[in-house]
């Protein structure tokens, strides 16, 4: 009984995984639609972004189920619960990379032409879909230090966020109100795309997610014990 | 009457209240949606629970409220309250996390209430999201304290917007209490209001006349954002008490 509660929420943790760096693929693919006006990929990004919300859909009514039906331990519990919140910060994610794919099929000219920020958002975005990489590799390893190592990079997020800010309000920006106001709120969805990708990794991480074998290492290992990377190899410097 | 022989004389040997109870007990049974009037689950514990979430919510709500004010009027006392009342209801809403979690390992629940204590947990995340919005107006009010952060030709828009999102929070806090499934419908009417205020926003600040220059728009444009992100929040709460 327990055995199969445990794996089946080793499953689902790594559908969790993958729809993270799903979420990541696709802020990169939303950052291409909007720094080169490709509207083919911006509604590329909106389908995921509608297939994404299903399978969280589904993937909430299973982690429902599993409290349901299963009666799981004291950290089986806090495994599944930690699932369930991982799952809004996935669904805010795909939503925010959606928003940023819909801009340039909502503004004409595109606010990106000519606009002297788009290295620094071109970077953010970079970041923020490392970030979302980053964190599925987390989960998947079941790294517990990887909240940390996460919030540093996305400390270099909210430092870019300040770095756009000071070049929207400096003396000689004369591209006029509209692209400083669009730069300043695409900012802020990358900026929040981060913080939600530190936060899955944080309540996935932090929990007793080590407990939970991995799908395919189930069989190979016993008493639930999983090779998981040594703190000293996972934590730079 | 009795001239009619139409008269109506009892039959000793059957007993008319039992067969009316009889069918009163057939006419109720399997209808428990009836009982939903009143809200109240069998366990006082997901009751109180339910309760102290909607009392929360209707915080959240005064929360935006105040920020609202602190925002408008420039106040720097009431927006310092707001940064540390946020605190507190973070507070809160990490007791009703815990709450949660003691439900959940006491007892395998019934699915009704299962249901219940899963959608609290996630009330309970955008409850916070809505506390650090409405702390982040109030930061911009601290920030720019002496001078009103919103020019005057935006604020009516503005101010508006943050009454429904405060309303809305109050909103979602009655049909907490009240588990109305069609409050979710009628907040979603109010959010679309809060979007095209939103959109008036926008027409205002790229208009030729805008005159308040850069720093100011954007500050302006991401107000209305946290007004917008605290009314979605506010709407997804009923949706998911309507789940329930």
């Amino acid at each position: 009984m327990r055995d199969t509660f445990h794996a089946e929420l080793g499953e689902l943790i790594t559908r969790l995984a993958r729809m993270t760096r799903l979420a990541g693929q696709m802020v990169t693919n939303a950052a291409i639609a909007l720094h080169q006006t490709d509207l083919a990929l911006a509604g590329i990004v909106t389908a995921n972004c509608d297939q994404m919300t299903a399978s969280l859909a589904d993937l909430e009514q299973r982690c429902v189920t599993l409290l349901g039906h299963q009666a799981p331990d004291a950290e089986g519990l806090r495994v599944v619960v930690a699932a369930l919140r991982a799952v809004g910060h996935v669904e805010r994610m795909a939503h925010l990379a959606r928003h940023i794919a819909a801009i340039p099929q909502l503004k004409h000219p595109n606010p990106m032409i000519s606009s002297p920020v788009r290295p620094v958002l071109a970077r953010m975005s970079l970041l923020a879909s490392q970030l979302a990489g980053n964190a599925a590799t987390a989960i998947e390893h079941r790294d517990p230090l990887s909240g940390d190592r996460l919030a540093e990079a996305d400390q270099e997020v909210d430092t870019l966020r300040r770095h756009l800010f000071s070049i929207l309000f400096a003396k000689d920006w004369s591209h006029g109100v509209e692209p400083a106001v669009d730069a300043a709120l695409i900012g802020r969805y990358y900026e929040r795309f981060a913080d939600h990708a530190v936060a899955v990794a944080r309540q996935l991480c932090f929990t007793a997610i080590d407990a939970i074998p991995e799908p395919d290492a189930a069989g190979l290992t016993s008493g639930g014990q999983v090779l998981r990377p040594t703190p000293g190899q996972t934590r730079p410097g | 009457m009795a001239a009619d022989g139409r008269s109506f004389r009892p039959n000793p040997r059957v007993d008319v209240t039992a067969i009316a109870r009889a069918a009163w007990r057939q006419l109720t049974r399997g209808h428990t949606h009836y009982a939903r009037a009143s809200p109240k689950t069998c366990d006082a514990e997901v009751d109180n629970l339910v309760a102290d979430l909607a009392m929360i919510v209707r915080l959240a709500g005064q929360l935006m409220a105040d920020a609202s004010v602190s925002l408008h009027q420039a106040d720097l006392k009431s927006a310092e309250s707001v940064i540390s009342d946020a605190d507190d209801i973070e507070a809160r809403c990490e007791d009703i996390d815990q709450r949660c979690l003691h439900l959940l390992t006491l007892r395998a629940s019934v699915a009704m209430e299962l249901h219940m204590v899963v959608a609290a947990m996630q009330v309970v995340q955008d409850l916070r999201r809505m506390c650090s919005l409405a702390q982040h107006i109030a930061e911009i009010a601290r920030l720019k304290h002496p001078i009103e952060p919103i020019p005057a030709d935006v604020a009516p828009v503005s101010r508006q917007m943050g009454v429904l999102a405060s309303r809305l929070a109050e909103d979602a806090a009655a049909a907490i209490e009240s588990q109305d499934s069609l409050s979710a419908v009628r907040l979603a009417q109010v959010d679309n209001e809060v979007d095209g205020l939103r959109r008036r926003i926008f027409q205002i600040l790229f208009d030729q006349n805008w005159s308040h220059g850069v720093e100011t728009a954007v500050d302006t444009a991401l107000i209305g954002r946290y007004y917008e992100r605290f009314a979605d929040h506010a709407v997804a709460i009923a949706r998911k008490i309507h789940r329930c």
